[in-house]
């Protein structure tokens, strides 16, 4: 076989390898963004450039003879992953990150179609010199680990594997452990053969005892990982039922004071008949002010904050707002709530919108606390396909816009700051978000603005 | 010449205000006049279409019966009056009145609790309103206005340092002294929009010349007058040089 056709059924090989990586990353673990975009000249030369480079180191290594060599081996195989998800990366304007899990997700399974296929079909290595047994390898390498791949990813749906391990991918910490662990997984593969077809097993079984092995691996990780997962979920499941204990309060020592409330209008009620009876109007119109304002103050501004929190939808958005509400009320804070319209839900993920709001509105807690007309206003408006989350309190110290992003910066004092910090860390991640920082008036104003999925 | 539009749906309520705003405008001696008073956003809009110029807008949030509330109203207009005054008038004191102020740049909010409230409220928009103007007048700042979703924000351009583009997305970071935020646009448009005050000193960086503080040549940084710092280019050095 000339050079040639060994680097063109290699191109094709790995075309069709980087279409169904694009496919798993699409369909199987929807991670990859969908919809028409422009590529610029220099994006698709790179992608071919990467392509092109895979090809040949392969076709060159074949054709020296290296492959035999498991080093040269597992390099071979990295190279090619790194390529694939270089390329994923430059097409999808994805994060090599998020790309490289799911090339290795793939790997994992074409592997083990791939490994199946020669199990079922064949009982000894192939050949490649001789054109038959290479015609069976060719056969056996595209059109049955193809149909086993199928097979496999079928089951994989229907037992929802996908949707699992792109939640593990999603959680940072868990993911940045099982990437290293996945990571290994050609090494591990190619060795643990290496290792037992050189200690005579025949490649049948070898494989399959391999095969079992790395599959029993993946399964035990990925238990752990549901396992972590679900610790966590509990865990934010008890916060949010805290919360909601929190908010039935409110409501209940609400409902004690308008019962108060009901109790002495009746004995104004009784004074005002008499008032008016007596003819004196003036009087009974003061009577009836004093009355009103009376309500307002008392029970009037718990029910207006009520109504812009009822306003908000996410559960975890009001479990925040409620907490940061009562220590706010503890601290003799004033604070204002505005939820004009229904807030229902963001493409934030809420962990990471609780974490930002909850850092703008600690900050805005901490730089107004103990100060005498203390007040802090929140705002979340959902407006026309975007949503707004704005907090804003009185300034009592000269700030610096451009400093407070840096770490452990802080207007009072040192071992503080880290919070705004992480919050612009979280926030880089979303490509639609635009947070914006602002002095004005004696005012400092922290926003962020989610553009949703149907914004025009 | 500013004209003055009010919707307000109870009818009365509509009569008291024309003649509040009448009486003041009489003895103050503003330079102002009632122009339309509806109950209905239709007619208003219809009104404001027709005469197109900067106004003052009074309007009621709560419009029982119509299709618009006074926030949609209050978007419509300023569509077609983007420096028009705006002030709300309700009846309860619940209004999410920096929700108003957010999106609609509303001036003030007045509420209808008793006659003479309404009253004192409307005497004081109107010399709030006279003040603002006085104030432009004597205003000679340029402002950079930049749309960021679905607000307009307006800086001083002689506040602006520098902006920063963020690699590999269309993002900009505005840095300046009382802002920072990210909008989308192309620093190449923004450097023809904002003409010679401000250099591209770098491939990710468009400068305000007037804002650099000094020069670090060996590291090649630009120190701005807030202390902020950001790069230039080396084959940049000569144009800053000759430009600062």
């Amino acid at each position: 076989m000339s050079f040639l056709s060994v680097f063109v059924f290699n191109m094709i090989s790995c075309v069709a390898g980087l279409v169904s990586v694009v496919f798993m990353g699409m369909a199987v673990l929807k991670v990859l963004p969908r919809g028409r975009r422009r590529y610029g000249l220099w994006r698709v030369a790179s992608v071919a450039a990467c392509l092109v480079m895979i090809t040949w180191s392969a076709s060159y290594l074949y054709k020296k003879g290296l492959l035999s060599n498991f080093f040269v081996l597992v390099l071979e195989d990295y190279l090619r992953l790194i390529g694939y998800a270089c390329c994923v990366s430059l097409l999808f304007r994805v994060k090599f990150r998020k790309c490289w899990g799911i090339v290795l997700f793939e790997e994992c399974v074409r592997e083990c179609s791939n490994v199946l296929a020669f199990i079922s079909f064949t009982d000894r290595p192939l050949v490649l010199s001789i054109p038959e047994e290479r015609r069976t390898y060719m056969f056996l390498s595209s059109v049955v680990t193809m149909a086993v791949f199928l097979a496999l990813l079928f089951v994989m749906y229907k037992m929802k594997v996908g949707d699992a391990y792109r939640q593990w991918m999603e959680h940072r910490n868990l993911w940045s452990r099982g990437r290293i662990c996945l990571s290994g997984y050609p090494i591990l593969f190619y060795g643990i053969m290496e290792v037992l077809m050189g200690g005579g097993a025949s490649r049948n079984v070898s494989m399959g005892i391999t095969l079992l092995m790395v599959t029993a691996a993946l399964v035990l990780f990925h238990h752990m990982g549901m396992e972590e997962w679900q610790r966590r979920e509990f865990a934010a499941q008890e916060l949010i039922l805290q919360q909601q204990n929190v908010y039935i309060k409110t409501l209940e020592g609400m409902q004690e004071e308008v019962r108060r409330f009901r109790h002495d209008y009746r004995n104004m009620m009784s004074g005002l008949c008499l008032t008016v009876k007596e003819g004196e109007l003036t009087e009974a119109g003061r009577f009836l002010q004093e009355m009103t304002e009376d309500f307002d103050s008392q029970i009037g501004g718990q029910i207006r904050q009520m109504g812009h929190l009822s306003n908000v939808r996410m559960t975890e958005v009001k479990g925040l707002l409620l907490a940061k509400l009562a220590q706010m009320q503890r601290e003799g804070t004033a604070c204002e709530l505005e939820v004009m319209r229904p807030f229902q839900k963001t493409r934030c993920r809420a962990t990471d919108l609780c974490r930002c709001l909850g850092v703008l509105i600690d900050n805005a807690m901490e730089e107004v606390r103990g100060q005498e007309d203390a007040w802090v206003h929140i705002m979340i408006s959902s407006q026309e396909g975007y949503t707004t989350f704005r907090v804003k309190n009185r300034l009592y110290h000269n700030i610096d816009v451009h400093r407070i992003w840096q770490q452990g910066y802080s207007t009072k004092g040192e071992d503080r700051g880290f919070g705004l910090a992480s919050y612009r860390q979280i926030l880089e991640g979303y490509e639609d978000v635009l947070p914006a920082t602002a002095v004005q008036e004696g005012y400092f104003i922290q926003e962020f603005k989610i553009q949703e999925r149907n914004a025009g | 010449m500013l004209t003055i539009y009010l919707c307000e749906d109870e009818e009365d309520i509509r009569q008291v205000q024309r003649e509040c705003l009448e009486k003041q405008i009489l003895i103050q001696g503003y330079d102002m006049e009632v122009a339309l008073c509806s109950g209905r956003p239709g007619e208003i809009l219809e009104a404001v279409k027709a005469a197109p110029g900067r106004g003052i807008y009074f309007l009621d949030v709560e419009l029982k019966g119509e299709e618009m509330d006074g926030f949609a109203l209050g978007r419509e207009i300023r569509r077609l009056d983007p420096r028009g005054f705006i002030v709300y008038v309700t009846a309860y004191g619940n209004l999410a009145f920096e929700t108003f102020r957010y999106h609609l740049e509303a001036l003030d909010y007045i509420v209808k609790e008793s006659r003479e409230k309404m009253e004192e409220g409307l005497s004081r928009s109107l010399s709030v309103i006279t003040e603002r103007m006085r104030a432009e007048q004597g205003e000679s700042r340029e402002f950079f206005s930049v749309k960021v979703m679905d607000v307009v924000k307006h800086v001083p351009i002689n506040e602006i340092m520098f902006f920063e583009a963020a690699p590999g997305t269309h993002r900009i970071a505005l840095h300046g002294l009382n802002d920072w935020f990210d909008f989308i646009g192309s620093l190449r448009e923004l450097e023809g929009q904002l003409g010679k005050q401000f250099l591209r000193a770098h491939r990710a960086y468009l400068v305000n010349l007037e804002q650099i503080a000094e020069l670090d040549l060996k590291g090649r940084e630009l120190r701005m007058k807030n202390g902020e710092r950001c790069l230039f280019a080396r084959n940049m050095k000569g144009a800053l040089l000759e430009r600062m």
